[in-house]
């Protein structure tokens, strides 16, 4: 039982994670229809940018600061650059160009910065906080579920209470309706890549110090399981990204505690593929009517 | 290599078929023929290293082409073809390995192995082409993405894989008949390169006969397709079989070319790079995946030699050398979908002829709203299936 | 007295298929106008390239002093121009509140109470839509959505308002009372109606002006009573 608390936990913590980046692809996703593959390279190269912010000045929640701005700024340059005409393009050229993106930021980050594994420290301490005789979670834990819950609450604000979160609503569900009542779309869909910047580069500043490491590809599994949590909760909802993530985050949890850890990302194709082929909108997407 | 369609009056129409089909046949085998005679006097001329590098074209070209056959001809993308190509290298790897523990050797024992890796992944590719068949654009994206990324992770688990370290593959060497002095990295060039030229023969011949029609038929327009009496799922679970076997042909002969399995060589980048020489070469097209494969292979070494030359100081030296390659492919993968979608086969054909010929039309933005379609409410582009609801647009 | 908009000579289309070619008119201000014609026949490629979703190809469209083909489409509500698009155009997702709120948000905070005000207005004016503020839009009926629509495009205050088949789909009574409308909004508050219509008996009926498109091309235009008198005109575009 203790196992399975501890196990629970854990999950939930690696779950708000994932949460984070299926929270960011849902965001992309139904601003633009495009389904971000590079999201988990730009988040690393953001955590790098915190590393050299931090070993400059010698400050860890700079380097965290300068990460969620460089999140904001690669956001908006990808979008105004590489994808600008996303809505033009069909959906295997958004993948493969996003594709493209992912190899070339990875390579770039190693160009900089080498490819050697480094250290990187957390915020707070990992040793895990024991209630009663039962470990649960550890203050880094805590910080990370705290971290992406705030984050939620405030984009869940700005959607629906502000004016420019409106914009940005009716940008993505009906951008020539938007455009004729004085929206200035395209503004809009950038701000919300520029946020979906933010949140993937929150979600490498918290998942890195768990052990995983900072190097170019670390991303990579993570993106995966971000992805998994999306489909999990489904591409066309906030909400359910993040409770997809919550649940990949467990599920997987229960997985690597069980049947082994190196078995968790096949555990997440096995849920992917689950979800895919059962229920492939998700689960909090109304199903649709069959077309033709 | 895939041929355009003349029209003739019905009458003639079932003859000059037969015929066509002939001649495309009689065409291939002089290609064939061709490529024979050019790779027996390129490896003749070359030294052991570009030899080397020759073998592990021919691993490349052959899981390009299935790539692109699946990617191009029939419209499914895949991220995780590695995986695959992986599957065919274990399979090799552990019969060799079995096959010497056994002492069994002679000439028929390697090309065995390989057709044992070729099957062993098509039948794992018609499974997984099942669950593919169902799904579209991103959805499919991601899922061979996280097959790319979870199946080398499989050779930790297992005992058998040795894990990390791999799987050493032992072979026999080079026939007595060729000479004493016949070198293994020139006996690897014939092996590797011949697995590609049948690849290629086999494909070929594929794109131009009623199943490659039916690929392209499905890619383009599946609704008309399954109207026409084509089964879609069918058409798709058989393209992602093909492709699968010339993926695990070309793992297998990337084992044989290393002369390891190791989970490191056959990762997301061996997929990702996989994607590039489809793409850059030119989608659907199999001389696409034959520049496309050459570029892959050979740039990264003329990089890597350029960089070397230019005498940096040691830290940037080692990073360029590592990372520029990949830096290049990203970008010329960027900027090939954006500015040139039909890669370099595509420019290949523009050439020529003034006017360009039916290009693959995953590589043409969408027709354009036509006046009709003004009248109708916005959302311009169709949302992928699995059928997603339309967006919470207008009524 | 100046037109409220002068069209001179426009010709659009898409991707290098014509549309238009070569239209003129004027609209008066306080003025209905109705367009007509057959399908195919222009009418909303018309609209759209007025309201700036499309570009012209030739010609000019002025409001006033300004030359609207300069002024991009998200700016043109702030010149009094709105435009109620084929299909409506509620965005069903939002609720009732939030389409509204909508159409006065390009007036930034500043003018937010001017926002409040119009939306009070509206719901004034349809009476139905105030009961269902937070009902979401695919939650409305085909006549409430309608309601919707003009009410959203008049929060804006508009000077110039463009309609495209608001009739379509509706009950002949829910119709009359919105053809009521538009003409009331004509004698009260000025306003310059532009409005496209299949149902031609109805909209000739309210309309001061009538103007008749056929492949791309203007082919009548007058007086909505000459149009309607006219037999031959009738029976040749607008099939009765």
């Amino acid at each position: 039982m203790n196992r399975f608390l501890f196990l629970t936990f854990n999950g939930l913590s690696f779950g708000a994670v994932y949460a984070a980046v299926a929270l960011s692809l849902v965001i992309i996703w139904r601003a633009t229809r495009v389904l971000n593959f590079a999201q988990g390279a730009m988040a690393i190269a953001c955590a790098y940018v915190a590393i050299a912010v931090s070993t400059a000045t010698g400050s860890y929640w700079l380097g965290f600061g300068a990460a969620l701005v460089a999140g904001f700024v690669l956001g908006i340059i990808v979008e105004r650059t590489v994808f600008r005409s996303a809505d033009r393009m069909p959906t295997l050229n958004t993948v493969v160009v996003g594709v493209g993106l992912l190899i070339l930021i990875e390579a770039a980050v190693g160009i900089f910065a080498g490819a050697a594994n480094r250290d990187f420290p957390a915020a707070f301490s990992t040793a895990t906080i024991a209630v009663g005789d039962v470990p649960l979670l550890s203050p880094q834990n805590i910080f990370t579920l705290g971290s992406v819950l705030v984050v939620m609450l405030a984009l869940g604000a700005l959607f629906t209470w502000t004016p420019t979160g409106l914009r940005m609503r009716a940008a993505a569900l009906a951008p020539e309706v938007a455009r004729l009542l004085g929206v200035k779309v395209g503004r809009m869909l950038t701000l919300g890549w520029a946020l979906a910047g933010v949140v993937g580069a929150l979600a490498a500043m918290l998942v890195i110090p768990t052990g995983l490491g900072l190097f170019p590809q670390a991303m990579e599994g993570v993106f995966v399981l971000g992805f998994t949590g999306a489909i999990v909760g489904g591409l066309e909802s906030p909400l359910g990204a993040v409770v997809g993530g919550l649940v990949t985050g467990v599920v997987l949890s229960y997985a690597s505690g069980y049947l082994g850890s190196d078995l968790t990302l096949v555990a997440a194709l096995v849920l992917l593929l689950g979800v895919l082929l059962v229920r492939p909108t998700g689960l909090f997407s109304p199903v649709p009517e069959r077309r033709v | 290599m895939a041929t355009t369609e003349t029209t003739r009056p019905a009458a003639t129409a079932a003859v000059s078929t037969r015929r066509q089909s002939w001649s495309t046949l009689v065409r291939h085998l002089a290609l064939l023929a061709g490529g024979v005679v050019v790779v027996l006097l390129i490896t003749g001329w070359f030294d052991d290293f570009a030899n080397y590098q020759l073998a592990t074209l021919g691993a490349y070209i052959c899981a390009v082409a299935g790539l692109t056959l699946l990617t191009g001809t029939s419209g499914q993308i895949s991220l995780g073809h590695g995986a695959l190509m992986a599957i065919g290298g274990y399979t090799v790897a552990l019969l060799q390995n079995q096959f010497a523990d056994h002492g069994v050797t002679g000439l028929w024992v390697l090309p065995l192995s390989l057709l044992a890796g070729t099957v062993a992944t098509a039948l794992f590719g018609a499974a997984f082409g099942v669950a593919a068949a169902r799904l579209r654009g991103p959805y499919l994206a991601g899922a061979t993405l996280a097959l790319g990324v979870a199946l080398p992770s499989i050779t930790s688990h297992f005992e058998v894989f040795q894990g990390d370290q791999g799987l050493f593959v032992p072979f026999d060497p080079p026939p007595a008949g060729l000479g004493d002095d016949f070198s293994l990295e020139h006996w690897q060039a014939w092996v590797s390169l011949g697995a590609a030229l049948i690849t290629l023969f086999l494909l070929a011949n594929l794109q131009s006969s009623a199943v490659g029609r039916h690929m392209r038929a499905v890619r383009d327009d599946e609704i008309a397709a399954s109207l026409a009496g084509l089964s879609v799922p069918r058409t798709q679970i058989l393209a992602f079989t093909i492709s699968s076997a010339a993926a695990g042909l070309g793992g297998g002969v990337f084992a044989f070319v290393l002369q390891t399995a190791s989970p490191g060589s056959f990762g997301l980048v061996l997929s990702l790079t996989l994607l590039s020489a489809v793409i850059i070469g030119g989608l659907g097209s199999l001389t696409g995946a034959v520049l496309g494969s050459v570029i892959v292979v050979y740039l990264g070494t003329w990089l890597t030699d350029w960089i070397d030359g230019l005498g940096l100081d040691a830290g940037w030296a080692q990073n360029l050398h590592d990372h520029l390659p990949n830096a290049t492919y990203g970008l010329l993968l960027i900027l090939v979908m954006l500015l040139l979608p039909g890669g370099l086969a595509g420019l290949l054909r523009r050439i020529p002829r003034p006017r360009s010929p039916r290009r693959p039309r995953v590589g043409r933005p969408d027709p354009p709203d036509q006046p009709a379609a003004a009248d109708q409410p916005v959302p311009p582009t169709a949302p992928p299936a699995p059928t997603t609801p339309p967006p919470g647009g207008q009524a | 007295m100046t037109p409220a908009l002068e069209v001179v000579d426009l010709h659009s289309g898409y991707h290098g298929v014509p549309v238009l070619h070569g239209i003129d008119f004027r609209l008066e201000p306080a003025t209905i106008t109705a367009v007509l014609g057959a399908n195919g026949a222009g009418k909303t490629t018309l609209l759209r390239t007025l309201s700036g979703l499309l570009p012209p190809t030739k010609g000019s469209v002025h409001a006033g002093a300004t030359n609207l083909v300069t002024v991009p489409v998200e700016d043109r509500v702030a010149l009094g121009i709105a435009h109620v698009p084929e299909g409506r155009g509620v965005i069903t997702d939002l609720t009732v509140q939030e389409n509204l709120r909508l159409g006065g948000l390009w007036r930034g905070t500043r003018g937010q109470a001017q926002t409040d005000e119009a939306i009070d207005e509206v719901y004034a004016l349809f009476e139905p839509l105030s009961r269902l503020r937070a009902r979401h839009g695919h939650q409305l009926s085909g006549g409430e959505r309608q309601m919707l629509a003009i009410g959203r495009a008049l929060v804006a205050r508009p000077t110039m308002l463009m309609l495209d088949e608001p009739s379509l789909g509706l009950a002949p009574s829910v119709t009359a009372r919105i053809m009521a409308l538009l003409r009331d909004l004509r004698d009260r508050t000025g306003l310059t109606v532009l409005l496209v219509e299949q149902n031609v008996r109805s909209a000739l009926q309210i309309a001061d002006h009538g103007i008749v498109l056929s492949l791309g091309r203007v082919v009548a235009a007058g007086p909505a009573v000459e149009l309607l008198d006219d037999h031959q005109l009738r029976h040749a575009y607008l099939g009765f």
